[in-house]
């Protein structure tokens, strides 16, 4: 069963994203912050990371630069509020595989999952 | 005819009396308009994420005031948690008030900072400005440092005013701990309100014992100290009934030095701060408020009835002791200041209550209850009284002190409830028990020589020995 | 706050003793008074301590329950949605506070989620007849619970009937009155701002701060021409649309701000000048520079702001006679915007304003 690592400190979306993907047959893990997640990367392997920008302690962009440059094998999806041009201009130069903006439709997350575990 | 013994404790007796009285008016006045406040502000609603929409949207710049003194053993920590700051456009402007220990060496280091030809005019005269700093770093671009010859916390302030680029500026003191959306929420009766808004405040608590982490306070704890303890419930007396009432009538006399807003135009008008004073936080707001109300501009100050910045107290006793002989300094410089505003309805609500409040409440009450004390030992020494009714006079005076503890303590449970563990309150009501035979003594003292010192002549602030914010690691 | 000296009227020197007794009696009877009522306030904070306690775990319980059912219904296909969702309206949504919690945790979901699943909110919103319930507060109750409901109702697009909702735009608390505006904007299928010709009181920046994310995001309408409230009666109002015109780039309005330049208020003036500025109307810097020496100093920063943003150094340096000697705050305006146009000569702009200074001071 793939592994994805869920990065938010929203509740209900933690909640959701649990519900919904473990219902499509993941094994879901959760970090409600940056440094939780990054605790987690050391000790694990993940098949997908699942990411917000508006992480406590330490950032979502600080996040992705360690996963890209130490993790490399692990597609990231970033969650987030932020419609900014400019924002997911700089993910996607990170490296980033794709960017969802909140709010979000559960059945495209899904769908875009899918695509990046097959 | 001759005036005996009798007519004098006679007239003195009555005089006592309808302060007394006064007193137990104004606490129900107090109570009753406070009440109303919290109450409406618990009812205001929170709808969707209004602090994601208010950081995306184009708040009016602010500039943000720290004045530092001596403070090299915090600076860069406090300088850190002030740039993440949540609000979409302000600059940070430190200024060092000539401190004589390593309080720019280290910004200088940590910040990575040289020094800038920077264009700026004293529109409010201060001591030299010996060098204004800027970061080589983009990611700290909107931090301004000022170098300066020492002048005191008003100069240091009026400086900051002077050089700053933005139209509301915000002083705070450099090591307060502000909440997640302390700005966003000051800023609201600026935008808020169809008259003029010339200032703002919020609800200041104690910070001392807390658990702080990267410029947050992650739990709230009772302050361990009893000193400190007790001036929790002193500042929910302070906030939760008496500012929350004053501002309610629109009386509000003083924005807490700590954290406030102000217009930075009209603050410049009206002369800057005031470096003759130790009261010089709440000398501007009166002289701003009289300020406008002289020119017959319709304008209004605000008050936000939320916590919106924590802060270190006293915890010695002779910290304390000198902080309150330079409040009362304060208080009764700004009352001299302005003394042609007491009772005179030109002012309206601040001439016809709130200063003449401050005259005999705040400011007389400790010499009141001095001599007082004086007086009565006095009759009780020479048998004029009984030990039974000194008792009971006692008695009646510690009764109502409680009283009043109490019902902040119940106003505290109602609103903001932040002191989270049942045995926090029920530590507090013992405090509220202890404070009047303990420590208020202590306060009414240093209140009493304060004034003394004022007719001798003292001038300084005291040094404020800074134990850093306790960092109390989570058990 | 002071302790005070309470002492009984009757008090007097070298009395009977007659009298002692009865001061002594008062006295106390203020003692007792006076604890009582701190005893009560103690017992008061200890009861609604213990009521939060209670009320936070029922809420806590009935939003769990609401987070584990509206999870099913929208994510699992075995869900079977008729007979679960019936019975948990007949078991867990009878009480006002179970119905308010149950609002509540929709709309969270309905903030995060948008999509199929967000329309299948809304349908689960209406079929247990949580749309009733907030009609019947927006008739009946107090304010706070009034804007609460005409949140929710906005927020499920669910029309109410006008004659209910128009009053609520001129109700006494501002809360209340900015749902109100929120709702038409939600709602509106055209014209969303239809309501700015019925406010009785000025718009202020906070509400135009929401009016705007609420155009922005949640009207999908044509956007109206914001030159109609140019000559509203409300300055406010006027101020409104000229911000607006630029932030929705209505270019085709330029002709309808130019006459503002010359309005009697300074605030429209700024405004108009600083959306001509973000429109790039590069034509209004001529009028500028001639208006500058009249304007007020309000208007006159603006100016600066606009010239640094579509003029050049020579438009810029037309202004320089016009300060007066004792403007430095236009002063120092004037040789950031000269710096920042000419940064390899910034040294020696600022040794030229250091010039002036020695000279006037």
């Amino acid at each position: 069963m793939k592994k994805i690592l869920v990065i938010e400190d929203n509740p209900m979306v933690i909640k959701s994203l649990q519900f919904k993907l473990t219902k499509d047959g993941y094994d879901v893990i959760i970090a409600p912050d940056g440094r939780e997640a990054m605790k987690l990367l050391k000790d694990a392997t993940y098949d997908l990371i699942l990411t917000d920008l508006n992480l406590p302690f330490v950032t979502g962009n600080e996040l992705i630069a360690y996963v890209k440059e130490n993790l490399q094998a692990i597609p990231i999806i970033v969650l987030s509020t932020s419609t900014q041009e400019s924002i997911i201009m700089d993910a996607f130069n990170m490296g980033v595989e794709d960017f969802i903006t909140k709010p979000f439709s559960p059945n495209e997350l899904s769908l875009r999952v899918k695509r990046l575990l097959s | 005819m001759s005036i005996t013994l009798d007519d004098i404790a006679n007239i003195a007796s009555w005089l006592f009396l309808v302060y007394g009285i006064l007193i137990c008016l104004g606490y129900l006045f107090s109570a009753i308009f406070s009440i109303f406040e919290i109450r409406d502000y618990k009812r205001s609603n929170n709808y969707k994420d209004e602090i994601a929409l208010l950081q995306a949207s184009e708040l009016p710049p602010v500039s943000i005031l720290a004045p530092a003194y001596n403070e090299g053993l915090n600076i860069v920590e406090n300088v850190r948690s002030l740039l993440t700051i949540n609000y979409p456009s302000f600059e940070i402007v430190i200024i060092n008030d000539g401190s004589k220990d390593d309080t720019m060496q280290r910004l200088i280091e940590e910040y990575d900072l040289e020094k800038q030809d920077y264009l700026f005019h004293y529109f409010i005269k201060t001591k030299t400005i010996r060098g204004v700093y800027k970061s080589k770093n983009t990611a700290f671009k909107n931090l301004l440092v000022i170098d300066k010859e020492n002048g005191g916390k008003a100069d240091a302030l009026n400086t900051g005013i002077n050089v700053c680029s933005h139209d509301i500026i915000c002083c705070i003191d450099v090591d307060c701990i502000l909440e997640y959306d302390a700005m966003l929420k000051l800023i609201k009766p600026f935008l808020n309100d169809r008259k003029k808004v010339i200032a703002s405040g919020g609800v200041i608590r104690v910070a001392n014992s807390c658990v702080i982490e990267d410029g947050r306070i992650i739990e709230v704890r009772l302050p361990e100290k009893f000193v400190a303890r007790v001036q929790v419930i002193e500042y929910f007396r302070a906030f939760l009934m008496g500012r929350m009432a004053w501002s309610r009538i629109d009386g509000l006399l003083l924005i807490s030095g700590a954290f406030g807003m102000f217009d930075k135009q009209i603050a410049i008008e009206a002369g800057g701060y005031n470096h003759n004073t130790v009261g010089e936080d709440m000398e501007l707001l009166v002289r701003m408020r009289r300020m406008m109300r002289e020119k017959n501009i319709p304008y209004k100050v605000g008050f936000v009835p939320d916590p919106l910045c924590w802060t270190e107290v006293p915890q010695s006793w002779e910290i304390l002791k000198r902080q309150r002989n330079r409040w009362t300094r304060g208080t009764a410089e700004t009352l001299l200041l302005h003394k042609k505003m007491i009772f005179n309805p030109k002012y309206g609500v601040l001439g016809v209550l709130s200063t003449p409040f401050w005259l005999f409440f705040e400011w007389m009450a400790p010499l009141i209850e001095f001599s007082g004390t004086i007086f009565f030992i006095f009759l009780l020494w020479f048998g004029l009284i009984s030990w039974k009714f000194f008792l009971t006079f006692l008695l009646v005076v510690y009764a109502f002190a409680v009283l009043f503890s109490i019902t902040a303590l119940f106003f505290e449970e109602y609103s903001f409830q932040q002191y989270k563990k049942p045995k926090y309150i029920f530590t507090l009501i013992g405090t509220a028990f202890l404070e009047p035979i303990v420590y208020h003594p202590f306060v009414m003292w240093a209140a009493v020589r304060g004034n003394w010192d004022l007719i001798i002549g003292k001038k300084s602030w005291g040094e404020m020995t800074r134990t850093g914010l306790s960092k109390s690691t989570k058990k | 706050m002071a302790v005070i000296h309470s002492i009984d009227s009757n008090w007097l020197l070298g009395y009977i003793p007659d009298d002692l007794p009865f001061v002594i009696k008062t006295n106390i009877l203020m003692t007792i008074i006076f604890f009582g009522f701190a005893f009560f306030f103690v017992s008061f904070i200890i009861l609604l301590r213990l009521y939060k306690i209670f009320r936070n775990r029922k809420k806590e319980e009935q939003r769990l329950l609401l987070e584990n059912i509206l999870n099913s219904y929208l994510f699992d296909e075995d869900f079977d949605k008729e007979k679960e969702l019936q019975r948990f309206k007949d078991e867990y949504l009878n009480k006002a506070l179970e119905i308010k919690i149950a609002i509540k945790e929709i709309l969270l979901f309905h903030s995060n989620i948008k999509g199929e699943s967000a329309i299948q909110l809304r349908e689960l919103f209406l079929r247990w007849e949580l749309d009733k319930f907030c009609k019947k507060q927006l008739e009946n109750s107090a304010w706070y619970s009034k804007s609460r409901a005409l949140f929710s109702l906005s927020e499920m697009l669910i029309k109410v009937d006008l004659d209910i909702i128009k009053p609520l735009l001129n109700h006494k608390k501002d809360e209340v009155r900015q749902q109100a505006q929120l709702y038409f904007i939600k709602l509106a299928e055209n014209e969303p701002l239809a309501f700015l010709d019925h406010m009785d009181k000025p718009l202020t920046l906070w509400e135009e701060i929401f009016i705007e994310d609420a155009l922005k995001n949640e009207y999908h309408g044509p956007m109206p021409d914001y030159s109609n409230w140019l000559h509203s009666s409300q300055h406010s109002v006027v101020d409104f649309a000229i911000r607006m015109i630029a932030k929705f780039n209505q270019f085709e309005n330029i002709s309808e701000l130019l006459p503002l330049l010359e309005h009697s208020s300074e605030e429209v003036r700024r405004e108009t000048i600083r959306s001509l500025c973000a429109l790039e109307h590069f034509e209004i810097i001529d009028t500028l520079i001639s208006q500058f020496g009249e304007e007020t100093t309000l208007v006159k920063k603006t100016i600066l702001d606009a010239i640094e943003h579509l003029g050049s150094y020579n438009d810029l340096m037309m202004l320089k006679d016009k300060i007066q000697d004792d403007e430095w705050d236009l002063k120092i305006k004037y040789y950031g915007i000269a710096q920042r146009f000419l940064p390899e000569k910034k040294q020696s702009i600022y040794i030229q304003y250091e010039k002036e200074k020695a000279l006037l001071l």
